[in-house]
C-alpha cells in the first residue's frame, strides 16, 4: 500500500466522523435518547450513542480496501463483520439493556466472522518462544479475546473522553507495532480506527458534548480485538490493552461475578459536593481503575481521566518494548 | 505524578510477571521435556497447555492480590477503612 492512501485513510476517517457528531448528537437529542452525566454537578444531559459516528467512518474504508486489494479482502471484511456484530450488540443495550451475563457470550460471536473467513493465524508470537502452534485451542481464544476487548473497552468508558483517548493511544501503538514488523497492509487497520477517535474524542473529551454509548465502545473494542488477531500481534495488544484488562478484571473479581454499573448497589466513587470524585469505603462496591486511582484522594474528573491515559501510554511503551522480546517478530 | 507511581508499578509488575511466565513456560516446557516427546507427544501438549491455564490463573490471582493491598493501604493511609 503507498504512503500516500495508508496517509489519506485516517484523514478520510477523521474528517467523517466530526461531520457526522453534530447531526448525531441532535438526532439523539430530540429522541429522547440521553444519559445523564454523573460525574457533574449539574448532571448534564447528554446525547447517547454517538459512537454510532464511528461505523462509516470504520466501514467504508474498509469496503473500499477490500474492492482494491482482493486477495487480502477477507482481512478487512473479517473486521467488517466483526465491528458491524459487536456494534449492533452495543446498539440493542443502549435501546435495551442486556442481561450482564448474556452479553459477554453476544460479544464473543464478534469473532465468528473472523473465523468463518479464516482471517487469523493459529500461531500467536510469545516473549522468549517466538512462534507457537495452537491449532485446536486458537480459534476458542479468538471468541475470547473479542468478548474480552469489547466488553473492557466498554467498562472503561466512565468518565469524559477516556475511552477515545486511551483507545487512540492503543490504536496508535498497533500501527506503529505494525510499522515496526513491516506489515504496513495491516497497518492501514488501526489507522482507519484511529482517525475516527481522534475526532470524537473532540467531541467526547471534558466536558463532554456526546457518548459514545455501547454502540461506540463494543465497537471500539471489538475493532481492537480483531487487530489484534489479524495483524497477529496478541501480546502486544494484551500488554497495550493492560490499563482496560486490568479494570475489568478487577471490577470482576471483586464483586465475583458478570456485573452491569447499573446494578451496583454499592458504587465504587462518591461525587464531593465540590465537584471532585473520591473512592468510596464499601466493601461491597467493584475495585476498579477509578478507584484505585481515587485511594489516595479526591480528584476532578478531568484529572483521573489524565491517570487513565498516562498509564494507557505507558503500558503501549511495555507493549512495544515487548516486540523486541519475542525472538524472530522484528527482522 | 506521585500518585501514578503505585499504579505504574502494579501495571510493570503485571508485564513483568507475564514476561517470566513465557520465560519459565520456555525453560520448563519446551526445553526440558524435548526427551519425552517421543514417548507421548499429546500427553505433553495437555500437559503445556495446562500448566498455561495454571499460569495465567496465578498471574491473575497476583495481580488481584496486589491490587487489594494497595487499595487497603492506600484507604488506611487516609485513615478509612472498609466497611
Amino acid at each position: 500500500m503507498s504512503p500516500y492512501m495508508l496517509a489519506s485513510l485516517p484523514v478520510f476517517s477523521f474528517l467523517l466522523t466530526y461531520f457526522l457528531v453534530p447531526p448525531l448528537a441532535r438526532r439523539m437529542s430530540r429522541r429522547g435518547i440521553v444519559g445523564e452525566d454523573i460525574h457533574k454537578l449539574d448532571r448534564p444531559k447528554i446525547p447517547e450513542m454517538c459512537g454510532l459516528s464511528l461505523w462509516p467512518s470504520t466501514l467504508i474504508p474498509l469496503i473500499f480496501l477490500s474492492l482494491l486489494d482482493p486477495p487480502r479482502a477477507h482481512f478487512y471484511l473479517a473486521l467488517f463483520s466483526a465491528v458491524v456484530v459487536a456494534g449492533c450488540i452495543g446498539v440493542r443495550d443502549d435501546l435495551k439493556p442486556l442481561n450482564p451475563k448474556v452479553k459477554p457470550a453476544l460479544t464473543a460471536a464478534a469473532g465468528i466472522p473472523i473465523l468463518l473467513l479464516s482471517a487469523y493465524s493459529p500461531s500467536p508470537h510469545l516473549p522468549f518462544i517466538g512462534g507457537t502452534r495452537l491449532t485446536i485451542v486458537y480459534p476458542f481464544l479468538v471468541l475470547i479475546a473479542l468478548a474480552v476487548t469489547s466488553n473492557a473497552v466498554n467498562m472503561m468508558d466512565v468518565f469524559n473522553g477516556v475511552m477515545p483517548g486511551t483507545c487512540a493511544i492503543v490504536t496508535f501503538t498497533a500501527f506503529i507495532t505494525l510499522l515496526v514488523l513491516r506489515r504496513t497492509t495491516e497497518a492501514a487497520l488501526p489507522l482507519i480506527l484511529l482517525g475516527g477517535l481522534l475526532a470524537f474524542y473532540l467531541f467526547n473529551r471534558y466536558p463532554a458534548r456526546v457518548f459514545a454509548g455501547d454502540s461506540g465502545s463494543l465497537f471500539v473494542g471489538a475493532a481492537l480485538g480483531s487487530i489484534a488477531i489479524i495483524g497477529r500481534i496478541e501480546i502486544v495488544m494484551i500488554v497495550a490493552l493492560m490499563p482496560h484488562i486490568m479494570n475489568a478484571y478487577y471490577g470482576l473479581s471483586s464483586i465475583g461475578r458478570l456485573y452491569e454499573r447499573r446494578e451496583v448497589e454499592e458504587r465504587p466513587t462518591v461525587m464531593l459536593p465540590d465537584g471532585r470524585i473520591d473512592a468510596t469505603k464499601f466493601r461491597g462496591a467493584p475495585i476498579t481503575l477509578t478507584r484505585l486511582i481515587l485511594a489516595q484522594g479526591p480528584l476532578d474528573e478531568k484529572a483521573v481521566a489524565r491517570f487513565m491515559a498516562a498509564l494507557t501510554a505507558a503500558s503501549c511503551l511495555l507493549a512495544v518494548l515487548t516486540i523486541f522480546l519475542i525472538p524472530g517478530m522484528v527482522r | 505524578m506521585r500518585r501514578l507511581v503505585p499504579l505504574l508499578l502494579l501495571l510493570v509488575s503485571g508485564w513483568f510477571f507475564l514476561i517470566v511466565s513465557s520465560f519459565l513456560i520456555l525453560k520448563l516446557l519446551f526445553q526440558l521435556p524435548t526427551a519425552l516427546e517421543g514417548v507421548n507427544l499429546i500427553a505433553l501438549n495437555v500437559l503445556r497447555a495446562a500448566a498455561g491455564v495454571l499460569m495465567l490463573i496465578l498471574w491473575l490471582w497476583v495481580w488481584r492480590y496486589q491490587t487489594r493491598l494497595y487499595f487497603v493501604k492506600a484507604m488506611r493511609r487516609r485513615g478509612l477503612s472498609l466497611e
